[in-house]
């Protein structure tokens, strides 16, 4: 905020416009001087309607083409004014907008949600460990894999459930034959079943 | 034929040879202790240098790993002997085989070179005794041809070892 020498909701909205990347907006107020933020009250309507389909971030203007983004401080006022508990998860869903927005955050993939975030310096593609004990690779979210790429891991995983399923068919749908031990499908007709190498089973 | 007979394979695909260089590279940066790469410009087979950790039954004991490589590693796990003599190990082989899941069911392409040398010297350095596995003279008979350990059924019923 100080940096930008913004009031901090201004600052906010410009944030989540460049998806928390201070070089863009920096290089952005560098070009255009200031930024240029409107917004007409009475508007309540417009603003509950898309705080309930989930938005609270760059709500913007609904005039046909006006691309200007609605001020967050009036909105929140409008809104409050008319139903609290609608304000609130206006509140909540901009909190949360941070974490999406910004691909240097991320929730930890624990399950139970440890309900941590993590925030990374540098690099995206890395390892980390959540203090919840959790280590994940941050690009895919997927348990950590070094050396192997993001890809390849998921084509790895997707590898061995397609192999467990596959293994699973075999238990359910096979008998082996107590001879020769080879696994039998019985696809149809009685319960007399005879493997090429003799016995009779099923 | 021996143990260190080529295995019949087919040349490494774009992607094994990239993870290969990146490993090669990692290793050289930071090499696992105890072991030295004799680096040739084959790729697809590495040998490496195993030194027996100290205060173990191994102390002072050198031996070679040899490390193949198929067509899609890491999709598939590398082949890994020793080259003879093996060391004197319940679950090494006098042929070379070692058992050792990781290097058959457990295989996962998260896992590298270095880390699987060191998961083989800790089953080294782990053995309260020099000696060969119970069934070693029986298996080593059915693997003629200079089988790969890989075409085993392997049963990995030890894990204190």
């Amino acid at each position: 905020m100080d940096l930008l020498s913004l009031r901090e909701h201004y600052a906010r909205t410009l944030l989540i416009y460049y998806r928390w990347n201070m070089e863009r907006l920096f290089a952005m107020l560098v070009e255009k001087g200031e930024a240029c933020l409107f917004v007409e009250a009475g508007w309540t309507g417009h603003f509950v309607v898309k705080i309930n389909e989930g938005q609270s971030k760059r709500i913007q203007c609904m005039a046909h083409k006006c691309n200007a983004i609605c001020d967050e401080a009036i909105v929140r006022n409008l809104v409050s004014k008319m139903d609290l508990d609608l304000a609130e998860k206006f509140d909540r869903i901009l909190l949360e907008s941070y974490i999406e927005d910004n691909k240097m955050v991320k929730w930890c993939p624990s399950t139970p949600h440890c309900e941590n975030a993590i925030h990374v310096k540098e690099d995206e593609f890395c390892e980390v460990k959540c203090s919840c004990g959790l280590q994940f690779c941050f690009s895919c979210l997927a348990e950590a894999h070094s050396l192997c790429s993001c890809s390849m891991w998921e084509l790895w995983t997707k590898k061995c459930r397609d192999e467990t399923t596959t293994a699973n068919w075999i238990t359910v749908h096979t008998k082996p034959c107590p001879k020769c031990h080879k696994v039998v499908e019985k696809n149809g007709g009685c319960n007399l079943v005879r493997c090429i190498c003799g016995p009779i089973f099923w | 034929m021996t143990s260190s007979s080529a295995p019949s394979r087919k040349a490494l695909s774009k992607i094994a040879c990239n993870r290969l260089q990146k490993e090669l590279v990692e290793w050289q940066v930071n090499p696992p202790s105890g072991f030295k790469h004799k680096v040739t410009d084959n790729l697809q087979r590495w040998v490496i240098e195993v030194n027996g950790a100290p205060g173990t039954l191994y102390a002072n004991e050198t031996y070679q790993l040899q490390v193949d490589f198929p067509e899609h590693y890491p999709m598939e796990a590398p082949q890994v002997i020793f080259l003879p003599p093996a060391p004197l190990h319940p679950h090494i082989y006098s042929n070379g085989h070692i058992c050792l899941d990781i290097l058959y069911d457990s295989w996962s392409p998260a896992m590298t070179v270095s880390s699987v040398c060191i998961s083989i010297l800790s089953m080294l350095s782990s053995s309260p005794v020099k000696q060969r596995p119970a069934d070693n003279d029986r298996y080593v008979k059915n693997c003629k041809n200079g089988r790969s350990p890989k075409e085993t059924r392997w049963w990995f019923h030890d894990d204190k070892v």
